[in-house]
């Protein structure tokens, strides 16, 4: 139960950059995602928090005490490893009781804590057994058994739930948030997965080559994506990116690709104008910001022929080709087109995004 | 108390239900053919095997029962189990297994934990290349130059080792070899120098293979380096301790070589290990018989400690519990 400040933190293997002046401070007891890529410094992060990884240049504070020059034993965290990192040699207690024998708490006061984080997590039945009987799900309970049993200041999940298959998975997404709301700890989380990301964290760090690129809660993070990188990175599916020309100035801009005219609203076009958005401009649009209609005569702004579609059960995806240009529709089943069907497509222009082409930076 | 009570893992089959199921065997099986042909294209291999291998182990077991003539002409004698009811009451027999128990439980001690620090401190060293090339080559010497080597080294005139010994104040009287108590550690450090490093190089490889996470996790949960090395490392070491501990003991058992230049057995017996004295009836006395009586025990009794190492040194992380599931 403690703060995580991290402050211009760097870090460096060799020549290589892994993680470029980051500053991130983790609220108490807040959940927090470092999400990125793989190779985005996230790991590297997380390692450094640790103190399994030296930190190049900057500072780590947990509350107030500087941490940099503590070894990880003496940083009172818990960590929970991508691939468990159980002791294949001990059994569920002894892995689980290693933290508590560790601190010479007595065997009595042990075995209380063991059979509680058990308890909670539901693996009791499992305490004689060594990792090798099983599951992966059971595994990674044990994992998490082992952070949890002594109350650290800052719990640490290096893609906790990465190998696990994906039904588990979302299943124990729903109960780790469960955990950390109840355990009140502070928590860093890192995963590749925005959906874990999004479903879980308070807010979100999201990482790009060693740079942090937005720090936000998952709305502000899917809502007001600060880059391309950040819009195109989050949501499922990706987000989709049009090449456009702005036309007109002042309070009545629009954007222009091939026949579509897209007016903009008052308040847009100020911020574009304000901004000093060059002419040529990259359009995003969600999937679910867009509209189609079947056939020829739909009278929308955008002429498509469809690529594939992607029926989910109660959802569509839609891949329309028009141009050069490919689009990814998400909508409610109505009709079923073929590959090569005539649609039309619309854009929600409440919704849209609009950016940098060369920067990549939002506008909005 | 549970965190979620719907369910935690995804159920089993029988937890769903209305699950389809077939309960009946197929009609048709589609046999896979044998392959008789892998049994002839095995058949050169068994047989050069048991020509080389097989054939001189069933000639031992007929010369340890009859007292092999060695005049041309004549035939072996048939003598029951009379070359192993005598061995019975050969003292030199019983003292050369002492003698060998003493001699090779001292090489193992020392190179394994030698060999373990060794592998340690040179795990991802810079010099570790450097140094792995440099201990490779003890071993890469016969054992009669690394037999000479160290009789030279123990020589009373000219010997280094034996100079620094004296110098010491260590070494009384006598030379190295020639003194009853230090010849013992005389033919040990001999082979303590020269297949140290191959302990070495098995705990390394060991080492390679500890996971990182594990040592690490251990870090998190609040080990200090040597517990650390304890209670992750070394069980993670076990089946490649286990090779190394089992190979160099064989070896104790089997190598002879330099114990035959440097002190043949002596001073006065002290390093007269079993497979000295079976060389020495065999072919001093030429009692050929008895020789490989003595050698069919030894061969036992290796098979037997060979088996009961495996089992002690077991891997842990493969050995299932099937009870205590409570």
């Amino acid at each position: 139960m403690t703060s995580v400040t991290i402050k211009d933190v760097w870090k460096y293997y060799g020549k290589t950059m892994a993680v470029k002046e980051l500053n991130i401070e983790v609220r108490d007891n807040e959940f927090l995602c470092l999400l990125g890529p793989s190779g985005c410094g996230k790991s590297s992060t997380l390692r450094m928090l640790a103190g399994l990884e030296f930190i190049s240049s900057g500072e780590v504070f947990f509350g107030d005490l500087k941490v940099n020059d503590i070894p990880p034993r003496d940083r009172d965290i818990a960590m929970v490893f991508e691939n468990y990192a159980l002791y294949p040699h001990k059994t569920v207690f002894e892995n689980m009781a290693n933290p508590l024998k560790l601190q010479r708490m007595n065997k009595t006061d042990i075995k209380e804590r063991v059979v509680w984080a058990a308890q909670m997590l539901e693996i009791e039945e499992l305490l004689q057994r060594k990792p090798v009987e099983l599951s992966g799900g059971q595994k990674q309970r044990t994992a998490i058994g082992r952070a949890i049993v002594r109350e650290p200041k800052v719990f640490l999940f290096d893609e906790p739930i990465a190998h696990l298959d994906a039904k588990l998975r979302s299943h124990m997404r729903g109960e780790l948030k469960h955990l950390q709301r109840r355990l009140e700890t502070t928590t860093v989380y890192v995963t590749h997965d925005q959906l874990e990301g999004m479903t879980m964290a308070d807010r979100i760090a999201v990482m790009h080559e060693g740079v942090l690129q937005q720090l936000g809660t998952p709305g502000e993070i899917y809502n007001h994506p600060v880059n391309e990188f950040v819009a195109g990175f989050v949501g499922e599916p990706p987000m989709n990116f049009l090449d456009c020309r702005i036309e007109g100035a002042g309070d009545s801009a629009s954007l222009v690709y091939d026949n579509m005219n897209l007016a903009l609203g008052g308040e847009q076009s100020r911020i574009l104008e304000t901004k000093g958005a060059a002419r040529e401009v990259r359009l995003g649009i969600r999937p679910d910001d867009l509209t189609i209609e079947m056939g020829t005569d739909h009278g929308l702004e955008l002429s498509a022929k469809i690529f594939v579609t992607e029926p989910l059960g109660g959802d569509m995806l839609i891949e329309a080709d028009f141009g050069q240009d490919r689009m990814t529709i998400k909508r409610k089943i109505a009709e079923l087109g073929q590959p090569g069907d005539a649609c039309g497509i619309a854009v929600n222009s409440e919704k849209l995004h609009v950016f940098d082409r060369d920067t990549g930076e939002a506008f909005f | 108390m549970a965190v979620n009570t719907i369910h935690r893992e995804p159920p089993e089959q029988s937890a769903y239900r209305g699950v389809r199921r077939v309960d009946h065997s197929p009609q048709i099986f589609n046999n896979q053919p044998a392959r008789y042909y892998l049994m002839w294209l095995l058949l050169p291999a068994v047989l050069l095997l048991a020509a080389i291998s097989l054939y001189p182990f069933v000639w031992l077991i007929y010369m340890s029962l009859h007292e092999v003539q060695l005049a041309p002409g004549k035939s072996d004698l048939w003598a029951g189990v009379d070359n192993f009811t005598r061995l019975f009451s050969d003292k030199s027999f019983a003292r050369g297994w002492v003698t060998l128990f003493k001699y090779s439980a001292l090489c193992l001690s020392v190179e394994i934990s030698l060999g373990v620090l060794v592998a340690v401190i040179l795990n991802n060293s810079r010099l570790e290349k450097l140094f792995i090339t440099i201990f490779l080559m003890p071993m890469m010497m016969a054992p009669v130059v690394a037999g000479f080597l160290y009789m030279f080294l123990y020589n009373g005139t000219f010997g280094w080792y034996f100079w620094l010994l004296r110098s010491l104040g260590v070494l009384d009287g006598g030379t190295i070899l020639g003194n009853k108590s230090w010849a013992m550690a005389g033919i040990v450090a001999t082979d303590v120098w020269q297949w140290t490093p191959l302990i070495a190089l098995i705990t390394l490889a060991g080492l390679k293979r500890v996971p990182q996470e594990q040592l690490e996790a251990n870090m998190v949960d609040g080990a200090g380096p040597l517990r650390n090395f304890f209670s992750v490392a070394l069980p993670n070491l076990y089946p490649f301790l286990l090779i190394a501990i089992l190979l160099r003991f064989m070896d104790n058992f089997r190598f002879i070589d330099t114990i035959l230049i440097m002190t043949g057995g002596g001073p006065a017996n002290a390093t007269k290990i079993l497979p000295t004295y079976l060389f020495d009836v065999s072919f001093k006395f030429f009692e050929l018989g008895r020789g490989a009586a003595i050698a069919f025990t030894l061969l036992l009794l290796t098979i037997l400690l060979g088996l009961i190492l495996t089992k002690i040194f077991e891997d842990p992380t493969r050995k299932i519990k099937t009870d205590g599931m409570d």
